[in-house]
């Protein structure tokens, strides 16, 4: 498939180069998910990522005596899955589509082997995981802060 | 009491003077938060523009600053959250008690600037107060925007502002409204996480964006930064400052925050001009 | 506009003109050890012969050797407790049923002439009328305050010892703003009062107090009378480029510094001429009929006085006094187009612990190059 014919999430690919977005087509394909569906368990071995094109999907944590609560959704434009990229290479959350969704699918596996031997592209997927790591860090971390909070601390 | 653009430019003569108003109607958002609609008590209402706020005076207790949240007509709204006595004692008021407004007070929201643009209202907590009669207008003045978007995120379901307005206002093609909440509760099958989570998914041109932005300090920081890493310039973002008010006239000199009185040259004001303040504690 | 030499024994008439025209003195006067301002009906109840020592946390007063009516500098009031008052009623509300009424009280004009206004002090007045009605609203106890004040000006004779008006450009010579300003002329020779007009209504004044018309010796003396003072000011500051210094000193570790001292006492906005924060204060009366808005002094130094959903914004000294520095020297250039402060030293004078803001500004400059 053509990733320049995706909805959302361009902008996740616009560093790299004709090549690197050829060969990352080589390994796409468009999947969806019906609500309610899971995409990945916890722990499970981390062997696709996404980018979200419609709908969204809920992270979450399962805990005895207690059902599953979404700590955050990832919508339209999203990266699903940071974890493939780094060793262990196990998802940390469950993610499973809050509604109908619509996602390009990545062969984790192929990719991080074409890493190996390319170190351009390494590096370029790298700083993408990187970046969005980053920026769901500084938001769970504000999250922390129960900003809407009383006066009363 | 329409709210118009240019009112903001009318001082009133006896500008610490209150005026009666009467409750109307009142109805509870969530636990600690009350929306009041009063109508003046002796025909002189007043003229704002979104954004801009009034001096609030219950009989015996005392007056805080509170933004008005919208108002058509005769009626004048405003939500107001339970943090102290004052505020307490607006939101157990009745249906035909007596208040005391005067104003409104402070800079509006630059929606003439904003003629043209693409229009992104960032809003967290209550912060969606002030924001809400700014929406209106865009509403009512569509086809002065290019695409118009809300965000919002507050802190639970239970929280949330303005429900069924929310919902109605999904509901319409010609704006994008999103929501989200920081811990979600049972039943929720919307957004959970910080209202930046959202920015992905609107649609906005960095190069040609107002962007009006009301919450907490620290969540108008970190979406002015989101922003500004997608390409909205400092300049083109504004914030709603929020200080210690005694007066709303610039005299008492309680709300001053560096240079600015946020009761006269704020409170809205462009993010580029109070960036670097942000940064530095207790200023 | 006319001057006038008028002899110390017909310097009463002075004051009698004025009471006779229905204005009630405020002058110089000595109450507890210190020359403060208050009310006045004779020539006698003013500081003759006295004069004051003053330094950073030290005021004494002194007998001269001669009897000058006018020979010292300022105390530890100043002119802003007549124009705007510790404390004012703003407004009365009454509440009949569920009705509310909102009456402003009764403003009459007072009468009132200020005896004995510093240079330094007109440049404060002028800065407070800039603050009350200048700036878009109008305060309308300020302006009240301030209509009907006639005013006698005074050149200094002697600079105090934390004076700097030279370095803020107020002074020491009056030069406007007043009704007539006078300058005590006082050696073995003579003792005479060289008096000019300001205003018509100074005019009018003038015309009532017997003397000789002004000659070129008069203002040759009155010249080196106004050098002498300039060339012995206690402080001196050095005002190039003070706002963007400031701004660029929020960060120096210097206000650490002055805070391991600052008591936050308040005494220097107290004292200061230009300092105008106040609070607003509500309050009901038992049967519940009745309430009245009030407004008092209030100073930034005060813990609550950036209270902000529950806590200060402001909680340390250090921050307070950055704050209240910051806007006198540099915000208040931005919000009224001129420096807050007019070089009076009361500031210096009065701090129970002494610190002087000449050497903080002097030390954030030095501190602000290190770090560039």
């Amino acid at each position: 498939m053509k990733l320049d014919t995706l909805l959302a999430g361009r902008h996740l690919l616009a560093d790299l180069s004709a090549n690197e977005i050829e060969f990352l087509e080589s390994v796409a394909s468009e999947v969806h998910f019906a609500r309610g569906d899971v995409l990945f368990e916890e722990d499970a071995v981390a062997d696709t990522f996404y980018i979200l094109q419609e709908g969204t999907v809920g992270l979450q944590l399962t805990t005895p005596g207690e059902p599953p609560m979404v700590i955050q959704t990832l919508g339209s434009g999203d990266l699903l899955g940071v974890s493939w990229a780094l060793p262990p290479y196990r998802w940390s959350w469950q993610a499973t589509a809050v509604t109908d969704t619509a996602l390009i699918a990545f062969d984790a596996e192929k990719v991080r082997q074409r890493c190996e031997v390319d170190g351009r592209l390494a590096h370029q997927i790298l700083r993408l995981v990187a970046r969005e790591a980053i920026r769901r860090l500084n938001a769970a971390r504000t999250q922390l802060l129960d900003l809407y909070h009383t006066g009363d601390r | 009491m329409t709210p118009s653009l240019t009112s903001a430019s009318v001082r009133p003569v006896e500008a610490m003077l209150p005026r009666p108003f009467r409750v109307i109607d009142h109805h509870q958002e969530t636990s600690d938060t009350t929306t009041v609609i009063l109508e003046p008590a002796n025909g002189l209402g007043l003229d704002f523009a979104p954004g801009q706020f009034t001096m609030f005076y219950v009989f015996g207790i005392g007056e805080v600053p509170i933004s008005i949240a919208g108002g058509h007509g005769a009626t004048l709204i405003h939500t107001v959250r339970a943090v102290g006595a004052v505020t307490a004692a607006i939101c157990a008021l009745g249906v035909g008690d007596v208040v005391g407004i005067r104003g409104p007070y402070g800079t509006p929201w630059p929606l003439e600037q904003a003629e043209g643009r693409d229009l992104v209202i960032a809003a967290g907590g209550i912060g969606l107060a002030p924001l809400r009669a700014a929406f209106q207008y865009a509403l009512e003045n569509r086809e002065h925007f290019g695409h118009v978007s809300l965000i919002y995120g507050t802190r639970s379901p239970a929280e949330l502002l303005y429900e069924e307005e929310l919902r109605e206002w999904r509901s319409r093609f010609e704006v994008e409204v999103e929501v989200t909440v920081d811990r979600t509760a049972e039943g929720w099958h919307g957004d959970v996480g910080l209202v930046t989570n959202l920015l992905p998914r609107i649609v906005y041109d960095p190069d040609n964006t107002m962007a009006l932005v009301c919450g907490p300090e620290i969540m108008m920081k970190v979406v002015a930064r989101e922003l500004g890493s997608r390409g909205v310039r400092p300049e083109d973002v504004y914030v709603s400052l929020e200080r210690n008010m005694k007066c709303a006239i610039g005299f008492c000199g309680h709300c001053q925050y560096g240079p600015d009185f946020v009761c006269t040259d704020g409170p809205v004001v462009p993010y580029g001009r109070v960036r670097d303040r942000m940064r530095v504690a207790e200023v | 506009m006319t001057g006038r030499v008028v002899q110390r024994r017909d310097f009463g008439i002075l004051f009698e003109t004025l009471i006779e025209n229905g204005y009630s003195l405020i002058g110089p006067t000595i109450r507890d050890q210190a020359i403060v301002y208050g009310e006045v009906t004779t020539v006698d109840e003013l500081p003759i012969g006295w004069t004051d020592d003053q330094d950073a946390g030290t005021y004494r007063i002194r007998h001269r050797q001669d009897d000058a009516l006018f020979g010292y500098v300022v105390g530890p009031h100043s002119w802003k407790k007549f124009l705007f008052p510790p404390e004012s009623v703003l407004f009365r509300i009454g509440k009949v049923g569920d009705a509310l009424t909102f009456s402003e009280p009764e403003r009459p004009t007072q009468r009132r002439a200020f005896i004995g206004v510093r240079a330094c002090e007109l440049a404060a007045i002028a800065i407070q009328d800039n603050v009350f009605l200048g700036s878009g609203y109008v305060d309308r106890t300020y302006e009240n305050n301030r209509d009907g004040t006639f005013t006698v000006a005074v050149n200094c004779a002697v600079a105090g010892g934390t004076c700097f008006c030279v370095s803020m450009a107020t002074g020491p010579e009056c030069t406007s703003g007043y009704d007539l300003v006078v300058t005590e002329v006082i050696d073995n020779e003579r003792h005479e009062f060289v008096v000019a007009a300001g205003s018509t209504l100074g005019e009018q004044v003038l015309a009532a107090l017997p003397g000789r018309t002004l000659e070129d010796q008069d203002r040759t003396r009155v010249a080196a009378i106004v050098a002498g003072t300039t060339a012995n000011m206690g402080r001196s500051v050095d005002t190039t480029g003070i706002k963007e210094m400031l701004y660029a000193s929020r960060e120096s570790p210097r206000w650490a510094e002055v805070a391991e001292v600052c008591l936050a006492c308040t005494n220097c906005t107290l004292v200061c001429p230009t300092c105008f924060c106040s609070t607003i204060e509500d309050g009901a009366d038992l049967d519940g009929s009745a309430a009245t808005r009030s407004r008092r002094w209030d100073s930034c130094f005060a813990l609550d006085f950036s209270r902000l959903h529950g806590a200060p914004v402001r909680s340390s000294t250090r921050s307070r006094y950055r704050q209240w520095m910051t806007h006198k020297l540099a915000g208040w250039y931005d919000q009224f187009g001129s420096s807050g402060c007019v070089g009076c030293g009361r500031c210096i004078t009065w701090c129970p612990v002494g610190i002087d803001i000449t050497e903080e500004l002097v030390a954030l400059k030095a501190n602000s190059e290190v770090v560039v």
